[in-house]
């Protein structure tokens, strides 16, 4: 079969090996419409590094699902490029998904002591067995495996060559069919063998421009080890920080009037929500099986749509009533009703997000007692540490210079904190502030979310001291400081808690090898804001001002409960998708009363979470 | 105003198009550079004349309207900023969102390849295997061998030694 494939190249498309030119042209005249060929398979029209390009667009748990699509694809997903600006948080989050070549190329480029591997295994849990001999071998071995999936890609590549010259010449769909099954036992041989040299030899060309392309991979693994900002850093470089303005911190008071005017512009901004936070909807028009599960293709039959309405118009009269108590009774008296079973009650309901800008000060309250003039010298520090080279900065300081590569990936939809959006200079000072407050810390993917869903309520300042009060809690801090001893005792308590409340999803998704890392590392460092609609996420967000951490692990019980029929019963991919991605129309109340079924005993929970040794 | 170039696509069609347009294709800058500027009009056998019309639309309307965030962003995996214009340009059936991505790869337009990458990957976007081979017409070419050897891969599970 190889040998047919390696026919048609020679005699149609030598040109493509031997003189990789890229504007030259590779393909035969086409004469024809692809239209002609709608319902066959038109991904074997793409050559692989057109699919590379696609696939780089997707998240790692995402292509963990892609590759098993076909086998084309397969290797491509578990391409080296595709996984190029991999870094520490990254890889322990996606341990278990991430191909098996990477992970050990991964763990050899971190050059890690036995203490720091072991560290590192206990939190990842699962992790391939590699024994690291020498530090100077590891280098060596890395390459003998990239030369393997050299001879994959090299397949890969004059396979496709085949297929689309077959098309080219206008041969009818049955012969690029053909070609899928030559492809397709193609690849697989190399894959399988998994590290046997493969039999095929690569041509020279492709050789060197995936050595290349190699080179410069291990190159910003070698600088990750200093610090996996800088790694972040050399895969972005070519990204220039706009240059913000000097006076951006002096200008607070107009920020914190700004900050009124935007409370009455939020109820739009949620109300676009719950369609756009969970992100995934753009394609509609192109796919015709766009939705999966169908939720929001089979229309709601009318009696459903009457009782929708029917909660809904309750649920506002409930927020009305509980708007006016806010305003008149429990902000005004606020030091008399603290505490209270009352406010209690009122929180639980739900905030109304009219009056959240002022009850969440209160609830997070400012233990750390930070200052408008502490905010605006960690402003003026985040400055420096811009200009400063790394080894003048304290700490993670330097971290500072990741956030604007983060910014645009934060609420994508809601587009208020792209490069141009309203919010994007005050998200920037707030996370830049934090990371000069706690440089210790420093700048975590996850916490533009947290600042993001505060900015969307409350001005700059008092986003700060809300993040910076909140934060301050020994959970979110072993999440944000990877503190790998210490979340692997709250990924266990999550695991004894689901075995408890709910043991047939725990049993069944241990049985399907999924942890509650896979879904639980996402949902505590963003505390939901990526993965509900924003309006439930900041209900949930009321309730753990009001009662701390363990609500994250009551709320996500309540969200696995919810999908407990699903997620008893589906197999892995139904599963992973449904954990990696929730349904982006979740029904608030619905959720509420699942999370309230359950009621964490704050000892237990204590206990669960403090190290027994 | 810069010069015309002519450009004809695989179908014989011959279109008039300012020479800066023409040379968002760093294809057919590469080649203006090449040949030098003459009359006759620049083959492109890969692209019919309806991709090649909706190729030129798009470049026009980013040559007029050149957006702010250079092509350089590459690293990025941001689904969601596509720009309106382009996010109504990338609207169309299967088969002329392939055809529009083999141009613009051919033309080596990047954004315009971009663009169309990213449309296709959010067609993939939080689906299950089999979702993502409905949408494509893909064939599951795994046997339930090799299917169970792509689980036992990533179960890798190494006892984790002690608690």
């Amino acid at each position: 079969m190889t040998v047919v494939s390696t026919g048609i190249i020679l005699n149609n498309n030598s040109s493509l090996i031997n003189t990789p030119k890229k504007h030259q042209p590779t393909r035969a005249r086409q004469l024809f419409s692809f239209s002609e060929l709608a319902g066959s398979d038109l991904t074997l029209l793409l050559e692989s590094d057109i699919l590379l390009r696609i696939f780089s667009n997707l998240e790692y748990q995402e292509l963990f699902v892609v590759k098993r699509v076909c086998s084309r694809w397969k290797p491509l997903c578990e391409s080296k490029s595709l996984y190029q600006d991999l870094h520490m948080q990254s890889f322990i989050v996606n341990s278990r998904i991430l191909p098996i070549s990477i992970v050990k190329n991964f763990l050899q480029s971190l050059l890690m002591d036995q203490d720091e591997l072991d560290a590192l295994k206990a939190v990842c849990r699962e992790m391939p067995r590699i024994t690291f001999s020498n530090q100077q071998d590891n280098y060596d071995s890395v390459s003998s495996i990239d030369l393997n999936s050299l001879d994959i890609n090299s397949n890969i590549v004059t396979a496709t060559a085949a297929t689309t010259t077959t098309t080219g010449t206008n041969n009818n769909t049955a012969t690029t069919t053909t070609t899928t099954s030559t492809t397709s036992t193609t690849f697989l041989q190399p894959t399988t063998s998994n590290g046997a040299s493969g039999s095929t030899t690569p041509p020279i060309a492709i050789r060197n421009s995936i050595a290349t392309a190699f080179a410069a991979t291990t190159s910003s693994f070698k600088s990750f080890i200093n610090n996996s900002a800088n790694s972040l850093n050399t895969s972005g470089s070519s990204l220039s920080l706009p240059p913000s303005p000097n006076l951006s911190h002096q200008q607070i008071p107009i920020s914190i009037n700004n900050g009124h005017n935007r409370v009455s512009s939020l109820d739009d901004t949620f109300s676009v929500s719950p369609t756009s936070s969970n992100g995934s909807s753009i394609d509609g028009s192109l796919t015709p099986t766009s939705h999966r599960r169908g939720q929001s293709g089979t229309p709601l039959n009318e009696k459903e749509q009457k009782k929708k309405d029917k909660s809904r118009k309750e649920r506002e009269k409930r927020m009305e009533e509980s708007l006016k108590s806010w305003n008149e009774d429990m902000i005004p008296n606020w030091e008399k009703r603290k505490g209270t079973k009352k406010l209690r009650d009122l929180v639980l309901q739900g905030i109304p997000s009219l009056v959240r800008s002022k009850v969440w000060p209160l609830l997070i309250g400012n233990d750390l007692n930070i200052t408008p003039e502490l905010f605006s010298i960690f402003g003026l520090r985040a400055e420096r540490a811009k200009q400063k080279s790394e080894a003048n900065s304290l700490g993670r300081e330097g971290s500072v210079s990741l956030i604007h590569l983060d910014l645009p990936r934060t609420f994508p939809m809601l587009s208020i904190f792209q490069d141009e959006g309203p919010l994007h200079q005050s998200l920037a000072n707030v996370l830049e502030a934090y990371v000069c407050y706690r440089p210790d810390v420093g700048y975590v993917q996850g916490m533009s979310y947290l600042a993001a869903v505060f900015l969307l309520i409350l001005d700059e300042f008092t986003s700060f001291v809300c993040l910076s009060n909140f934060l301050n809690n020994p959970c979110y801090m072993a999440f944000y400081t990877m503190n790998l001893s210490q979340m692997e005792l709250y990924m266990k308590a999550m695991d004894q808690l689901m075995a408890l409340h709910v043991p047939k999803i725990q049993k069944h998704l241990k049985e399907l090898g999924i942890q509650p890392d896979i879904f639980m590392i996402d949902w505590v460092l963003t505390v939901f804001s990526k993965a509900l609609p924003l309006d439930i996420a900041s209900h949930v967000w009321d309730t753990i001002f009001l009662d701390g951490e363990s609500v994250i692990f009551q709320t996500a019980l309540g969200i696995l409960k919810m999908y407990s029929k699903e997620l008893e019963n589906s197999d892995f991919d139904v599963c992973m998708t449904l954990l990696t991605h929730l349904p982006p129309n979740i029904d608030e109340d619905e959720l509420f009363q699942h999370i309230n079924s359950f009621t964490i005993n704050q000892k237990i929970f204590n206990k669960l979470v403090t190290n027994k040794k | 105003m810069s010069s015309i170039v002519k450009l004809e696509s695989s179908d014989e069609k011959v279109f008039e198009i300012e020479k800066d347009i023409a040379c968002m294709s760093v294809t057919i800058k590469n080649m203006i550079e090449d040949i030098g500027e003459s009359d006759t009009p620049i083959p492109l056998p890969n692209v019919t004349s309806t991709i090649l019309e909706k190729v030129l639309d798009y470049c026009k309307h980013h040559h007029q309207h050149p957006s702010p965030q250079a092509d350089d962003k590459k690293d990025e995996k941001r689904l969601d900023d596509i720009p309106p214009y382009d996010r109504d340009f990338c609207k169309v059936d299967q088969p002329t969102l392939f055809e529009l991505i083999l141009a613009a790869n051919y033309l080596d337009i990047k954004p315009l390849l971009d663009v169309t990458c990213k449309t296709v990957a959010n067609m993939i976007r939080g689906k299950t295997p089999e979702e993502i081979r409905k949408i494509f017409n893909i064939k599951n070419d795994f046997t339930p061998e090799e299917e169970e050897q792509i689980r036992k891969e990533n179960e890798w599970c190494e006892d984790k030694g002690g608690n």
